[in-house]
């Protein structure tokens, strides 16, 4: 059989799990490939005998026929995976203030006091804020309330939930709150008022009791999971169960007992986890020696950990992790996913923005921290100061996306998981000085090639258990109905 | 038959040096191969007098295996040599990819082209 016309379409590919290789293409699709396979097909000499050559085709990999009619479908999907550029920045996360209760030792943030002055954003700068807010293009607008402990500057979060509301009254933008609070002095009061005005409750927690006092200590003393539990209860009774979401910081104490997270947070009544490694500032920085532990060491417990869960699910609890469930989902389906940690340009600025106490506004969290630090490099100006057009369109933006486009990036550009991952450009900074950075070596970059490379070897194994729980968290449906047993 | 190792000069505590022809392999090629190793390695790509450059590899610490990442370096030099020739071929198709999706063009007449 002769082989037809044939275009190689363009893909990034890794030699996989011994001879195999591992494919990905512009719009997301894989495939595995033998090594006879993948020599045959890039020597243009596949023919329609070989069944790879109709995965290829069907994948878009390889084209014989109807070129324009195949881009066009690529280019669509291509579009899709990178509609979050066009929808432009819909997180916004406001720090109401940096006094906090807590004296957490990987605090992000380096909190003040919870008496501390001059670290509250007054009622005037948090109603410019949310003018600028509303200037952006983004029919879907996020507003965050971040501390610091925000609880503890109530009358300005009042008035930013108060005063956005009024203002979408305008623009019928879809409005969401979300408050990050510890919970350890919210009031029902308070827990009211989020009833009324749908906010969300974002909060931490770490494991168990003792996991959870080992870092997240009150200021006055002592641990923090008591306060912590019986407010969770508080909220839920008040809010709903599903309006509290939870995160956990992984550190030395509990990166060997991450199977004791899972059972305390299963315990509590959470859907899901976030397993998430330690970030590089604040606090976790200056106590890294203290706290840190090899990429390694975090890649091969998040795959222990995957498994209890998943096994979990199986068992009839169901359970998600979210981050698996988020690449999975790049993975396996052509949609885009916020998550402006993991973008392509980053999500920083374009996606997710954040606005000091003062006014300032930063394009990451992280670059915030920075200016804590003393390096304002990512001040991208002020809302008093700054137009929106010179804060969101000059050339401090600019050159951020520019600089953390994956598909042009050294060592990115010819990763083959360079689809699914993204660029951190703060970290970059913060790690070499530099906006696009060094990858080898690189822990950001380390992290999510083991949990791609254990992600693609589950994908290749192809158990059907597996799969049935990872399709379920995709979809949102429950195991039974992936697996057609509901009547 | 030749070996691998014929073409790597080890120098001993931790210098080593590799000899690539860039009648075969791109210098581009040999930069991508190159670059995933920075981390352990101080590298330098220097020419040498016929068609065909030298990379020497001193290692930054103790504890590497330097002829078996040599090795390595010469795996990836092909998967590498590799890449630059599909992207030669298809290299245009992306560009037409990423062109298209955020402002549509006329396909059609774009892919006579090709």
């Amino acid at each position: 059989m002769s082989a037809d016309r044939q275009h190689i379409l363009p893909f990034q590919f890794s030699r996989f799990d011994g001879d195999d290789y591992l494919l990905v293409n512009e719009s997301g699709e894989h495939l595995f490939l033998g090594g006879d396979d993948f020599q045959t097909f890039i020597g243009g000499q596949l023919t329609s005998a070989s069944p790879a050559y109709h995965d290829l085709k069907s994948r878009h990999f390889l084209n014989t026929e109807h070129l324009p009619e195949t881009l066009e479908l690529v280019a669509a999907k291509y579009r899709s995976r990178k509609r979050f550029i066009s929808n432009f920045t819909s997180l916004h996360m406001m720090v109401i203030t940096l006094k906090c209760c807590n004296d957490c030792s990987y605090c992000q943030v380096s909190a003040e006091e919870d008496d501390a002055k001059g670290f509250d954003m007054s009622p005037e700068v948090a109603r410019r804020v949310v003018d600028y807010i509303f200037k952006s293009p983004s029919p879907s607008i996020k507003i965050e309330f971040q501390g610091g402990e925000p609880t503890l500057n109530w009358g300005t979060l009042k008035e930013a939930v108060l005063y956005a509301k009024q203002v979408n009254k305008k623009f019928g933008k879809h409005l969401d709150f979300v408050v990050c609070t510890n919970l350890v002095k919210v009031t029902e009061g308070q827990l009211l008022f989020f009833k009324e005005h749908g906010v969300h409750v974002s909060t931490s927690l770490d494991g168990p009791r003792d996991l959870h006092d080992k870092n997240r200590l009150l200021r006055s003393g002592g641990g923090t999971y008591d306060l912590f539990v019986k407010n969770l209860h508080e909220a839920r009774r008040i809010l709903g169960h599903g309006e509290v979401n939870a995160l956990m910081t992984t550190t030395v104490d509990n990166v060997n007992r991450i199977d004791e997270v899972i059972a305390e947070y299963v315990r509590l009544g959470f859907g899901g986890v976030f397993l998430r490694s330690l970030n590089p500032y604040g606090l976790a920085v200056v106590n890294a020696e203290d706290m840190g532990y090899p990429v390694e060491l975090f890649v091969d417990n998040f795959e222990k950990a995957l498994d209890s869960i998943i096994q979990l699910n199986l068992d009839g609890t169901r359970f998600v992790e979210f981050y698996t469930n988020l690449l999975l989902t790049r993975i396996l389906t052509p949609f885009s996913t916020g998550f402006v940690d993991l973008q392509s340009p980053s999500g920083a600025g374009i996606s997710g923005v954040i606005y000091d106490h003062d006014g300032d506004v930063f394009p990451a969290d992280e670059a915030r921290m920075l200016a804590r630090m003393g390096d304002r490099r990512f001040c991208l100006g002020n809302v008093f100061r700054d137009s929106y057009e010179i804060i969101f369109g000059g050339d401090l933006l600019r050159e951020i996306v520019a600089k953390s486009c994956v598909e042009v990036m050294p060592g990115c550009s010819s990763c083959v998981y360079r689809s699914y991952c993204g660029a951190d450009p703060v970290r970059n900074y913060s790690e070499t000085g530099d906006l696009i950075g060094r990858r080898p070596g690189n822990d950001f970059c380390k992290k999510n090639t083991l949990i791609f490379n254990m992600l693609f070897k589950k994908l290749k194994r192809n158990n059907s258990d597996e799969m049935d729980v990872f399709w379920s968290w995709i979809s949102g449906q429950s195991l039974a109905e992936v697996r057609g047993d509901t009547i | 038959m030749k070996a691998i190792s014929d073409f790597i000069t080890d120098e001993g505590s931790g210098r080593a040096n590799i000899t690539v022809n860039t009648a075969i392999y791109a210098l581009d090629a040999i930069h991508a191969a190159s670059y995933p190793f920075i981390a352990d390695y101080h590298i330098l790509i220097t020419p040498d007098a016929d068609d065909s450059v030298t990379v020497v590899f001193e290692a930054k610490g103790e504890g590497r295996d330097i002829t078996a990442d040599l090795k390595e370096f010469a795996t990836s030099l092909i998967d590498q040599q590799v890449r630059l020739r599909l992207d030669q071929a298809n290299g245009k198709i992306r560009d037409l990819i990423v062109a298209h999706a955020f402002a549509p063009l006329d396909l059609q007449k774009e892919a006579e082209t090709l």
